[in-house]
């Protein structure tokens, strides 16, 4: 079947006053049509810059400099203003991170779902837009939705302001939901709830979601896939199993031994990945990773190292996978050798 | 609601008390008075004007002699000049003040408020550069430089508009421009910096990725966030727009109340300066609870208390 969503080589720079920001650096992969993709990574990998580009939503100092999207294999990137617009919101819906400044403060809630359906079908009477809109405020289970269509946004919880911008987003049944961290402003009891509230809409709906997000937990719990992204490049992607199960990249490896375990002796430390990310002005010219990797050999330096497949529908970025590459010291070699 | 508002109309009565108090003690602090003169006045003369205006009573007795004045509206006789009173003052000025402060304040609004909004949507481009220089010139030449300038220009050079007077629409146009020229430069920057403030935030971006039209993205969900710190400022701009410049008027001889003001204080007229003081506070103080109330309009975050 079909990719919902295919991205290939993806290149976006946002012009500073410091220079050109190479925030991503040649991106590629798909989101296949009912699934869910993962992209992972740290603040500055990269990865909302990857989803504003796809909406194309970089405001006035970003663009893409190169590489394709396609949208069910209609190609966006030459798309004008207007013909964006009629995907925006529509085709490709986009929840945000912080549910407290996503939301206009001086529009009552139903006014401002509502408006998403009148953009993209001017046919509606008001009537059956409010009722969509209660219909919609149903879905994501708003307590007293009669009550709620003429609130202001400040008289809801960080939460509920959450099941509003997801029944904005989902008002007019995309294609592709992209959601950029929802929960990471949300208290963990409230981050549960909004995970589950989106799986079962997925479910309901039988749309595909790229889910953006710096927490690997949240990624188990929703992910059928999963990019990994590091320094404006996607350094490992695989099946959701696959990637915990047996990580093949030294960066995931990291971010793996950084999540915390509740079974976990009290007395072993996380790990945290030392060093920061990189200068994106000047991006490194080897592997973006090589200075914080406990592993790192001189050719990680010198140049940006090639995918290897890993696996059966995964591949990794790494020196070390390299057939040349040395055995000794090499997490991955050892593993497979013992395999064979 | 009704809570609301008597707390505010008594926070404005207290106000005005003790704007008149220290109006009153000051005006009193500062040795001579207003029968003071160069010329040699006799001292039967002196202690009948004294007598007849009731200056030789104590002074907490005038203070509270005016107020009950006040209660009633009646802002005392003027000393200066024979047979007026303060009101008629107010009476006469306020209308040619209020008429061209009323002009300017719309031109104001209509030329600062697009000024800013085009200037901040076409932020670093040429149309910013421009507005931002005329705020600049605005905001840095003083109002009688800019309306010697104009009247040079247009009234001498050009003899399109009057030189002075308000007898004809034409005789508003110079006045206002130089009056005005100060709120349109300063409400343009306002705007524009609030504007792009709001351009920045997350629901902007949000409003933008429903797909609306970047029209509807400014008009429907910028503009009134943008327009609040404007608000904030239009109280204070409104009265000093509406109760006169002395300057301006001076220089086109109008005859408002800004004149009188300025006199008074030179000339001891103690009624007038306290009617004047008392008056303006009132003015002030009204235009900034009219504020208040525009905001709960504007801003469902805002509630009265």
């Amino acid at each position: 079947m079909e990719p919902i969503l295919q991205v290939r080589d993806l290149r976006t720079s946002f012009l500073t006053s410091n220079g050109e920001v190479h925030a991503v650096r040649g991106v590629s992969f798909d989101v296949e049509k009912g699934k869910t993709l993962g992209i992972v990574g740290e603040s500055g990998s990269g990865k909302s810059v990857t989803s504003l580009s796809i909406l194309k939503l970089l405001g006035t100092t970003g663009r893409v400099t190169g590489g394709s999207i396609k949208l069910d294999g209609e190609e966006l990137t030459g798309k004008s203003r207007r013909e964006m617009r009629a995907i925006r919101g529509a085709r490709i819906a986009m929840i945000f991170q912080d549910p407290m400044t996503s939301l206009n403060p001086l529009i009552p809630m139903g006014e401002q779902v509502g408006e998403m359906l009148w953009e993209h079908n001017r046919s509606m009477s008001k009537a059956e837009r409010q009722e969509k809109v209660l219909e919609l405020f149903r879905m994501v289970r708003i307590p007293e939705p009669e009550k709620r269509l003429k609130s202001y946004p400040h008289e809801f919880s960080g939460g509920m302001r959450q099941r509003v911008m997801i029944a904005m987003a989902l008002a007019c049944k995309p294609e592709l939901l992209i959601a950029d961290e929802p929960t990471t402003a949300l208290d963990v009891s409230i981050q549960d709830q909004i995970l589950k509230l989106m799986r079962s809409l997925q479910r309901e709906m039988g749309m595909s979601i790229m889910f953006i997000t710096h927490d690997l937990g949240v990624v188990a719990e929703l992910c059928d896939r999963v990019a990994v992204m590091y320094g404006g490049l996607l350094m490992e992607e695989a099946d959701i199993v696959d990637i915990f199960k047996r990580p093949m990249h030294p960066y995931t490896m990291g971010l793996m031994a950084s999540i915390p375990d509740m079974n976990q002796d009290k007395h072993v430390k996380l790990q945290p990945i030392p060093g920061s990310p990189p200068d994106m002005i000047h991006p490194p010219k080897g592997c973006p990773f090589a200075p914080r990797c406990p592993y790192a050999m001189r050719v990680c330096m010198e140049e940006v190292p090639p995918y290897a497949v890993t696996g059966e529908n995964r591949r990794s970025m790494c020196w070390l996978l390299d057939p040349e590459a040395p055995a000794a010291g090499n997490p991955f070699k050892q593993g497979r050798e013992a395999a064979v | 609601m009704a809570k609301y508002l008597i707390k505010r109309v008594a926070m404005m009565i207290i106000t005005l008390f003790l704007i008149a108090l220290l109006t009153f003690v000051l005006m009193h602090a500062v040795p001579g008075g207003p029968f003071t003169s160069d010329k040699q006045v006799s001292k039967a003369v002196l202690d009948a004007l004294n007598e007849k205006y009731r200056l030789n009573d104590p002074l907490w007795k005038q203070f509270v002699d005016y107020l009950g004045g006040l209660v009633r509206l009646d802002l005392g006789p003027s000393f200066k000049y024979q047979g007026k009173t303060v009101n008629d003052f107010i009476n006469n000025g306020l209308p040619y003040s209020a008429r061209l402060g009323a002009v300017t304040l719309v031109f104001v609004l209509l030329a600062s408020i697009p000024m800013g909004i085009v200037s901040a949507l076409k932020n670093g481009k040429w149309q910013d550069m421009l507005v931002m220089a005329i705020a600049t010139i605005g905001v840095t030449i003083p109002s009688f430089v800019i309306a010697t300038a104009l009247i040079y220009i247009f009234s001498f050079k050009l003899g399109w508009t009057p030189m002075y007077g308000v007898d004809s629409w034409k005789g508003y146009i110079l006045p206002m421009i130089a009056m005005g020229g100060y709120s349109v430069s300063f409400l343009a920057r306002l705007m524009r910096s609030s504007l792009l403030d709001v351009m920045g935030q997350d629901y902007i971006r949000t409003a933008r990725a429903k797909g609306i039209s970047e029209t509807r993205v400014v008009v429907k969900h910028a503009l009134r966030n943008a327009m609040i710190p404007v608000v904030t400022v239009l109280g204070p701009t409104v009265a000093n727009l509406l109760t006169g410049s002395f300057v301006i008027e001076k220089i086109f001889a109008i005859p408002g109340m800004g004149g009188y003001f300025v006199n008074s204080v030179t000339q001891r007229d103690y009624t007038t300066i306290l009617g004047m003081t008392v008056f303006y506070a009132a003015f002030l103080i009204a235009m900034v609870f009219i504020v208040d109330l525009f905001y709960c309009l504007i801003d469902p975050r805002i509630k009265f208390d």
